[in-house]
């Protein structure tokens, strides 16, 4: 029964690593737009260029 | 709309450029409907050798185009509608742009840690509830809690005090207040009894109802800034050049540097960009846009022209008088924009209901502390806290704005589009609907309706069709459409079009023309042309703007569920008086010969009022109207001034509308039954003692659970729309 009071804590700390994981995700903006990612996804490439490079703002 | 040229001139090309290292653009795009649209922008753009990079925004219908060097714009342009779509472009209003996109990703981190907080939190309840509670594991499991609740009660909550601070600065107290109240002191009450190690800890219940409330309404928020792109729609082309006469040539100049008594020239198809006197002998305007009048108006010399009409033949010169803001137009927007900004939010349903909760919970608190202090007095403090913390109205605050949303989606998904949620508040006070005439009872064009005395022989029909070819009159469109021969006739000539009097033109020898005849239309309106030969009539087209099918039924539905119908329109009082009686209206709600400001003076008349119609030349009354519903034009000049767009065009989904306010109005008021259900139970038990731990346990979230149900159900009527439905026609 111990062992709860060192597994917890540790759970919680990997827990907060995601929520870090999360909080760099919505910095960069991965979440400004929930509606187009889905649908663009649906046809296949044709030419998908670099287009992360390119988009430098 | 089609004309991007002034993409080219550098000085109106800085207006629309964003603010980025490689040159971008943004444009609004009518027409995104799936994923295809998508990739076909997307795809088609690329291939363009020019352009960097492109990328739709489905959800706020933009594209943002990156280009490899500044010129060219106008071209891109010219792409998009090549494709298939209208492309309108944006200017950048950055700040707002990044005060929004900052504000969002803030929102998201606040719910973060609180969905982070309370799935930590419930594992560490279920333990507590289940009986871990010996004295050093519960101490440990309360501490633990305690440390996620802070930055939940400090930072995700942040949001809601600074609503109540808002709220209690305009002196109304909004739903907010009992929520924080009760936040703050279940924190207290928790942690103080967690110290003294007896009475009940709340951390898991509060931090539940934050995260609740955050998620919930930040759902609504991005539903409600999927029109926000469209603020930044210019309703004036302020960027046009015009043609300045220099005493010997016209010079291209910018809008911006004419001077008052400056001459211009405008040609043919031209959109007039200032108010003016006109020098020309003579002008045939489009003037719907400041009458909603469909037919062609004849102007003289000296008479006066406003900005936004377009001419549409020949070209003229015009003596300016002003512009731009300065011009009728421009004051009608200028107004339209002055009355949205200052229009005072609804204090809502919502916000109405926790004033009362608040006061009737504080004073209950209070009377019970002060009676029962003369009983027990630490006794009385701990219940009538506990009553504070129990009665909170909380399911309310996230259930609402959930079932608000998903109505406006279901709406969405039927073309009619919402702007906002208080909408849907605002259409339950309507008592009166004026309706606009052209385009919305109507179906906004000219069709020939039959002929008198006879139909024209084949030969009449393809003279008919090449006189009237190069004319751009609407009554020559009517013809064209209503003829199906295609063969041109070869040997017809000395062709010209007289301005306001017809077309006139030699065939075999014989002089004919197309003029307006004199006889009447069976209908008695609408207008009437004659094909004369050698100044004998031969036969006559009468032409009206027909109704459209679903108007009469709908206006009687409307009637019968108790509203008032009113038709206001720019027409001339015998055309609004002929329509007016076809469609059952009374004499007295019949409303002719209104220019924009007239209509705007109505609508404030007969508050609390609807005004449905087409979102341009209605747009002062439309901002002035409680509710304003938009059926006809363009979507994005029309969703500035509007509420609703119905894109379906015409008005048969009205009624259906202010069944969906309804019946949202009332899985509100279920909800609220429910809420006081639950939390009267809580104050009671608060009040008599009984709080336990597991009381609030079982309350909080069964009451939570029972709330979102109900807003999830919905009614009979909203479960008939669908949620998924290809039938969303933009």
């Amino acid at each position: 029964m111990n062992l709860i009071f060192l597994l917890l804590p540790a759970a919680l700390v990997l827990g907060f690593i995601f929520f870090l994981g999360f909080v760099w995700a919505t910095q960069n903006g991965q979440y400004d737009d929930l509606d187009t990612p889905p649908q663009r996804i649906l046809t296949d490439d044709e030419k998908e260029q670099t287009a992360n490079e390119r988009r430098s703002t | 709309m089609d004309n991007f040229d002034y993409l080219k001139r550098e000085d109106s090309l800085k207006l629309y450029l964003l603010p980025t290292s490689a040159p971008a653009m943004q444009f609004y795009i009518q027409g995104i409907r799936c994923n295809k649209c998508v990739n076909k922008l997307e795809h088609g753009l690329l291939q363009k050798s020019d352009v960097q990079d492109a990328r739709v925004h489905f959800g706020d219908r933009t594209l943002t185009v990156w280009k490899k060097s500044l010129n060219g714009f106008d071209e891109i342009a010219r792409a998009i509608v090549e494709l298939g779509y209208e492309p309108v472009p944006l200017r950048p209003d950055t700040d707002v742009q990044k005060i929004v996109l900052k504000e969002n990703r803030m929102d998201l981190l606040r719910i973060g840690i609180s969905g982070f907080a309370v799935g930590n939190i419930m594992l560490m309840a279920v333990m507590s509830y289940a009986g871990a509670d010996e004295e050093f594991l519960g101490t440990f499991l309360n501490w633990l809690s305690l440390g996620l609740f802070i930055p939940v009660v400090t930072f995700s909550a942040w949001p809601l005090y600074k609503n109540v601070a808002q709220s209690l600065q305009a002196k109304k107290p909004s739903i907010d207040l009992p929520i924080c109240l009760a936040i703050w002191i279940g924190g207290v009450v928790s942690f103080y009894n967690m110290l003294s190690g007896r009475g009940e800890v709340y951390f898991d219940s509060l931090t539940m109802l934050i995260f609740l409330i955050l998620s919930s309404r930040f759902v609504l928020k991005r539903i409600q800034q999927r029109y926000l792109s469209l603020t930044r729609v210019g309703l004036l082309n302020e960027s046009a050049t015009v043609k300045r006469w220099n005493g010997a040539d016209y010079d291209e100049v910018s809008l911006e540097t004419l001077q008052p008594g400056d001459i211009i020239r405008v040609e043919k198809k031209q959109k007039i960009p200032v108010d003016g006197f006109l020098l020309s002998p003579w002008a045939q305007l489009n003037t719907a846009i400041l009458t909603g009048e469909s037919m062609p108006q004849a102007v003289a010399k000296g008479a006066h022209v406003y900005a936004g009409t377009v001419l549409i033949s020949g070209s003229i010169d015009v003596k300016v008088k002003s512009w731009g803001k300065q011009s009728r137009i421009g004051q009608i927007f200028y107004q339209m924009e002055q009355t949205l900004s200052q229009r005072t939010p609804l204090l809502d349903f919502t916000d109405r209901v926790g004033r009362v909760f608040t006061f009737t919970v504080i004073g209950l608190a209070i009377g019970f502390f002060i009676i029962y202090a003369f009983v027990d007095p630490t006794e009385a403090v701990k219940r009538s806290l506990a009553l504070i913390i129990l009665a909170c109205p909380c399911t309310l605050a996230f259930a609402i704005p959930l079932s608000q949303s998903l109505a406006m989606i279901k709406c969405a998904r039927q073309g009619w589009f919402i702007k906002n949620a208080a909408t849907f508040e605002k259409l339950l006070t309507i008592k009166n609907v004026f309706f606009d005439k052209t385009g919305t009872l109507t179906e906004g064009l000219l069709k020939v309706e039959s002929w008198s005395p006879r139909e024209p022989s084949s030969d009449e029909r393809r003279l008919i069709k090449t006189l009237e070819s190069k004319s751009q009159h609407p009554v020559a469109r009517a013809l064209l459409d209503h003829l199906d021969t295609d063969v041109a006739l070869e040997d017809l000539t000395e062709f010209c079009e007289v301005l306001g009097r017809g077309v006139f033109g030699i065939w075999r020898g014989a002089r004919y023309s197309i003029e307006s005849a004199t006889a009447k239309t069976p209908e008695g309106f609408g207008t009437s042309v004659g094909l004369y030969k050698d100044d004998r009539l031969q036969c006559v087209a009468h032409l009206s703007d027909q109704l459209r099918s679903t108007t009469a039924t709908t206006l009687d539905r409307l009637r019968t569920q108790g509203f008032k119908c009113m038709i206001l329109s720019g027409d001339s009082d015998e055309v609004v008086t002929h329509l007016g009686q076809k469609l059952g209206f009374g004499r007295e709600q019949l409303y002719g010969r209104k220019s924009p400001e007239d209509k705007a003076w109505v609508i404030t008349q007969n508050s609390p009022a609807a005004m449905v119609g087409d979102g341009v030349n209605d747009a002062l009354a439309m901002a002035k109207a409680h509710v304003s519903v938009a059926t006809y034009g363009c979507m994005e000049a029309s969703l500035k001034a509007a509420d609703v767009f119905l894109s379906e065009g015409g008005i048969h989904a009205i009624p259906q509308l202010f069944k969906v306010a309804e019946d949202s109005f009332s899985v509100v008021k279920r909800n609220l039954c429910f809420s006081l259900f639950y939390n009267s139970i809580g104050a009671m038990a608060a009040l008599m003692g009984l709080v336990h731990p597991i009381l609030a346990a079982i309350l909080m979230p069964l009451s939570s659970v029972t709330v979102l149900t109900s807003a999830l159900w919905g009614t009979n009527f909203l479960r008939t729309l669908p949620l998924n439905n290809a039938g969303a026609n933009r």
